[in-house]
């Protein structure tokens, strides 16, 4: 995966910068998922033009080759989930008509609306951790173990300390996970990396880590590996390559299972960008009266969820850890 | 208690909301209401029933001449609209911790550790969003007698689901609510068939309304038995992530009222401490630290807690002299 930079505002000069740069840059696909070659061309631009933002992305080659490993890693929980997946897009597709998918829009800007100050305090958060080299690493470190199939005590750590920083970690006291004043509720949050080609035919998906905003009552922490077949976090199949993260009701325990999911324009300038917002499939059905969905934003605030029509998936969490 | 300003208020009145609430006189929009506090008085528990539409909360609370809330009446109209439509606290500015609800309010003094000390006179006066609609005032006032039983009624809500007798996660709660001293006495068992409410697919935020599904659970337990014990509604489906669900922190100690219970998702690997954790809240206890879908940080105003994830008002099973104290003033605590 490369880091590649953005600008909202290029000027010539940074734009021309940038690319005599990249063109001494060339890196291979199975280089780190996120090199600094190209944000060094970036502060290079920042230098010059004073407004260039960096925005980190997974580039097509090394996400095809990520893809690629969590396919063997993943071989048997994607054959054997298959028919769920099948069915699941049978159900949506039987189930959902125009009016109910335009119910679930206005859900979904409705929850987009109460969730705001959540969400934009999430979007604040994880512009952050992009633009800190250390946490990149982290991130890239759990991408990969997701992609390999792998929870040990490096992931949980790695999860714990990205948790933290995204205020993602209920007992920490920089959380931002919203909560009921009533009642016991429990939420979980991760990260999926979405692209590089179909896990099974008709059916492109993303491969990710899924961890507790919680820790159990006898203090251990749950955290699983996540592997979705489908239109997932409102990306069209076939559609850009991302590294997302979400914010879901339910812990790891409640993550597996039927969803739809759409993109959705936040027209909360603070939050910016489209949002993902996604239901368990038992959720969803009932349209309107859907519950409280999850939400996926883009890794930075460039990277982008694409909008897109309502489309059904199946998540797998083929390994649970709670420690 | 005796009430001094409102002529409305006749010794009969006072007597039925002392011991049942089923006859609690009706407060006139202006009118103050005064209350003698005996001596050796547990807390102080105010309900306020009104119309389901409306919003409700206290304007002024004054105890022994100190005024805790502090807010013009006017201002904390305007706040309680915003905060329980808007941001999603219900928690309204001003000195007092309270909860403004749709229809019912509860209230109950002291909440914490360190406030004036309950006695000589309490001082009321009602806000609300629907000042013409008439509210019926419950008042309790029970004594400090070292009361520690808990009496429940337990509802199985379920098409399949059979409440076994004692049931096995009751073990778990009582071990938690040890801590408290709190002993956990089941009066009755019930199964309810039939309901359409054993599997419940969402629940208002910032709190369950009067005409919700959980309200609706509250009244089939309310009509089926009426003994006093909190009834306790276990079912077989909350929302994705809800274990379980108090109708009020506190709730209110009327069993007559539409958020008269807690309900609890029947899942055996987390029913019995969702019970202590929801118990908990109806008896008073707030979450150590709660942040509102809106972003707003609300916290339950106790010295001695700490969001770490160990305590009960968390995820965790622990509970701080502190929240000791509050839960020993409920209402609802019966010395046998």
């Amino acid at each position: 995966m490369n880091l590649k930079t953005k600008s909202g505002r290029w000027s010539v000069s940074s734009m021309l910068a940038v690319l005599a740069l990249l063109s001494l840059n060339a890196a291979p696909a199975h280089a780190n998922l996120f090199k600094k070659i190209k944000k060094g061309a970036s502060k290079t631009v920042n230098t010059i033009a004073h407004e260039a933002e960096e925005v980190t992305e997974i580039g097509a080659d090394e996400t095809k080759a990520l893809t690629e490993t969590a396919k063997k890693s993943y071989a048997t929980t994607i054959k054997e989930g298959e028919g769920a997946y099948r069915k699941t897009v049978s159900t949506v597709q039987a189930g959902i008509d125009a009016a109910k998918e335009a119910a679930l829009r206005a859900a979904a800007e409705a929850s987009l609306k109460k969730y705001s100050g959540f969400l934009k305090k999430f979007r604040s958060n994880l512009d952050a951790l992009a633009k800190d080299d250390s946490a990149v690493v982290v991130i890239e470190r759990l991408t990969k173990a997701a992609s390999e199939k792998r929870m040990d005590d490096q992931t949980r750590a790695d999860l714990l300390l990205i948790g933290e920083r995204l205020g993602l970690l209920e007992w920490k006291p920089n959380s931002i996970v919203p909560g009921s004043s009533g009642g016991a509720m429990k939420s979980s949050w991760g990260l999926a990396v979405t692209g590089g080609g179909a896990y099974v035919a008709g059916g492109e998906g993303s491969v990710g880590l899924v961890a507790n905003c919680y820790r159990e009552s006898d203090q251990r922490y749950g955290a699983g590996l996540a592997l979705s077949i489908g239109g997932v976090l409102g990306a069209a199949v076939g559609g850009s390559v991302n590294v997302t993260f979400y914010w879901q009701p339910g812990g790891v325990a409640d993550a597996e299972g039927g969803y739809v999911g759409l993109g959705v324009e936040a027209a909360y300038a603070q939050v910016g960008g489209t949002i993902g917002v996604q239901w368990s499939l038992d959720e969803g059905m009932k349209g309107a009266s859907a519950g409280v969905p999850g939400f996926y934003l883009g890794w930075a605030a460039g990277v982008k969820i694409k909008a897109g029509a309502l489309q059904g998936g199946y998540t797998f969490v083929p390994v649970k850890s709670v420690k | 208690m005796r009430a001094v300003t409102s002529p409305r208020w006749t010794l009969l009145g006072a007597l039925g909301a002392l011991l049942c609430g089923c006859h609690a006189p009706v407060w006139n929009s202006g009118e103050v209401l005064r209350y003698e506090i005996p001596p050796l008085t547990r807390s102080f528990t105010v309900v306020l029933t009104g119309a389901p539409d409306a919003l409700y909360a206290l304007a002024s609370f004054k105890i022994q001449g100190r005024e805790l809330v502090g807010v013009p009446k006017d201002e904390l109209v305007v706040d309680m609209r915003d905060s329980y439509f808007g941001a999603g606290s219900a928690v309204p500015t001003g000195g007092l911790l309270q909860q403004t609800r749709l229809g019912t309010y509860t209230f109950v003094y002291p909440y914490a550790p360190g406030q004036p000390q309950l006695g000589g006179t309490v001082e009321l006066d009602i806000a609300t969003t629907k000042p013409n609609a008439p509210v019926k005032v419950h008042v309790r006032m029970p004594r400090l007698d070292g009361a520690r039983v808990l009496h429940v009624n337990l509802f199985a809500v379920s098409e399949s689901i059979q409440l076994e007798a004692p049931p096995l996660f009751l073990a778990e709660a009582q071990a938690i609510l040890d801590l408290a001293g709190i002993r956990i006495q089941v009066d009755s068992l019930h199964t309810l068939r039939g309901t359409g409410l054993s599997s419940i697919d969402t629940v208002t935020e910032p709190w369950e309304g009067p005409t919700g599904p959980l309200a609706r659970l509250a009244a089939i337990g309310a009509a089926r038995v009426r003994n006093g014990a909190l009834n306790v509604y276990i079912v077989d489906k909350l929302p994705r992530g809800t274990d379980g669900v108090s109708l009020g922190a506190p709730g209110p100690p009327i069993p007559t009222s539409a958020y008269f219970g807690v309900v609890l998702r029947s899942d055996p690997a987390v029913l019995g401490w969702t019970f202590a954790h929801e118990v908990a809240h109806f008896l008073g206890l707030r979450h150590v630290r709660t942040v509102t879908p809106s972003g707003r940080i609300l916290t339950d105003q106790l010295d001695d807690t700490e969001p770490d994830g160990a305590n009960l008002m968390e995820h965790g099973t622990k509970l701080s002299p502190g929240q000791i104290d509050v839960l020993l003033r409920s209402a609802l605590l019966q010395s046998e």
